[in-house]
Formats: C-alpha cells, sequence, structure tokens
C-alpha cells in the first residue's frame, strides 16, 4: 500500500483541475520541481505555489515582462484553500490589463483586492484589528486608509 | 487545446501512480513523502526492522529522473546505494525497481534488468552479511 504525502494529492487535484479550467487555451503551462509553476507564454507572467511546513502553501504572482519584475504573494491554509477560487486568480493574473481589477480568492474570510495602475500595485486587505481596509502600495504599508 | 504539462510533471505522475497500482496488494506499507530537491518513498519494517528509503530526484535540465535507493538493517548503517538515472521512457523500469525495493526481503535479491540498449545499471544484490562494508556490487 502507498500512503501519498497530502501536498502531492493537493498538487495532482490542482493539477487535474487546472486542466479542465485551461481547457480551452494554448498558452498556459504547468511544471512541477519543487514548486509548482504556471507559466503564460503570451503575457510572460506566472504563479509560483510552494508547500511550506504541514499545513500552508504560498501563492506568489510574478510578471516577468514588467520593468520591475512584480512579486506579490498571499499565504494560504492549503485545507481551506478553494482551488477553484485559486485558479481563476491564477487565470485572472495571466491575463489581467493595467488598470484592471484582480480579485483573488477569498483567505480566511478576508476578500483581497488587487489593482494594478500604471505599472503599480495597490494591495487591500482589511486590518485585523479594526476591519479598516488598508492599502499597500508595492510593500509599503498604511499608505491609505 | 489544454494545459500544457512538462516532461517531469508527465513522468512523476506516472511513476506514482504505477507504484501505488504495485503496491496495492503488498503487505508493505510505503509513504510518499515530498522532500526538498524530490520524492522520498519510505518504509519501516516492524518485524525485520529495516527501513528502506527510494529518493526520486527530479532533474528539470537535463530531463531526467533519478531513483536512489538506502536502507538499514540493525547494526548495520546501510547495506547499499543504488542510483538509477533513467531517461523518460523508463518510467516502467524505474516504478518496478521501486516495488521491487520493498518487496524484497532479508537476504535479498534485488535485481534491476537492463531494458534493451538502455542505459541502466544492474544491481544483483544476494546476501545481505556479504554487503557489510563493501556498499552494493554494480555490474
Amino acid at each position: 500500500m502507498l500512503l501519498v504525502d497530502p501536498r502531492y494529492k493537493f498538487n495532482v487535484e490542482l493539477i487535474a483541475r487546472a486542466e479542465q479550467h485551461f481547457a480551452e487555451s494554448d498558452d498556459i503551462s504547468v511544471m512541477v520541481s519543487n514548486s509548482i509553476q504556471f507559466h503564460s507564454q503570451a503575457t510572460r507572467r506566472y504563479v509560483d505555489i510552494t508547500h511550506v511546513g504541514t499545513k500552508a502553501i504560498i501563492v506568489r504572482y510574478y510578471d516577468s515582462a514588467s520593468p520591475f519584475q512584480k512579486e506579490v504573494s498571499d499565504s494560504l491554509d492549503r485545507y481551506d484553500t478553494d482551488m477553484v477560487e485559486l485558479l481563476q486568480s491564477i487565470h485572472n493574473w495571466m491575463f489581467l490589463e493595467s488598470g484592471e481589477v484582480l480579485r483573488t480568492h477569498s483567505v480566511l474570510n478576508h476578500n483581497f483586492i488587487r489593482v494594478l495602475r500604471h505599472n503599480k500595485q495597490i494591495y487591500l486587505r482589511p486590518s485585523g484589528w479594526t476591519g479598516d481596509l488598508v492599502a499597500e502600495v508595492e510593500g509599503i504599508k498604511n499608505v491609505a486608509v | 487545446m489544454s494545459l500544457s504539462k512538462n516532461n517531469q510533471l508527465v513522468a512523476l505522475q506516472e511513476i506514482v501512480a504505477a507504484v501505488e497500482a504495485g503496491l496495492a496488494d503488498s503487505a508493505a506499507e510505503v509513504r510518499l513523502n515530498m522532500v526538498n530537491g524530490g520524492y522520498m518513498f519510505y518504509a519501516y519494517n516492524d518485524t525485520s526492522k529495516y527501513s528502506r528509503y527510494a529518493f526520486l530526484r527530479q532533474s528539470i535540465i537535463e530531463d531526467t529522473l533519478t531513483v536512489e535507493f538506502t536502507g538499514t538493517i540493525p547494526h548495520e548503517l546501510a547495506f547499499g546505494t543504488l542510483t538509477l538515472k533513467a531517461t523518460l521512457t523508463d518510467i516502467t523500469l524505474l516504478a518496478n525497481a521501486i516495488v521491487n525495493w520493498y518487496s524484497v526481503t532479508n537476504g535479498l535479491v534485488f535485481n534491476v534488468s537492463k531494458d534493451g540498449d538502455k542505459e541502466v545499471n544492474l544491481v544483483r544484490v544476494a546476501n545481505v552479511s556479504a554487503l557489510r562494508g563493501k556498499g552494493i556490487r554494480s555490474e
């Protein structure tokens, strides 16, 4: 009997669902080494998903075409990850135009919204303390509330 | 069209599926763990007091898969390491080697046969005690 690592099971299920999600696309590729990476040849954007410990995954969104090599990341609980939302988030990231809004998945009931505008990323999240919206611009916290 | 997968991913999924099928009726309880640099198959036999590992490494650059077999038995550090470096066409051979590794017993014969003209090591272990301090012989 083979007892399979839950992280491997997660990868297999995500890839299987991704095959369905991107069934109409001839642009997206996936590869696995120590992490799962989804690539878009057309937009030169990619998403890297890494397991951390036994429960968490980190999802990093990269833009190779950007002069700033943009990267944003989320840390998710693997067991709470909604794969449909995660794949939609990856899909949106791949084909997002500048100035559009990227709505990513829910994390612990917090809705993350990212806005790309003039090659700058504004990252909105609800404050864990006050519930107010906190904005981060390129990693500088509390620029706008 | 569809999502395209790299050779490594296709091979990995095929190997794990083949090993899973090969061990389905086996008494051996083998765990597959993700580790840094690859995947580790691991088993511990409480009766024979041995542990065995098969470390499946991926090389994206070389487009190869390598399996390193190591094992321990009581009062001996290890009885050898075998490395199979296979092309992606050796998936069945690799999967069978992993299944065999967990199926053989002490005083084992672990025989990975050569597959046509592909470059695969042939390793034969006749007797565990003969290996002490010598490591595995490969031909």
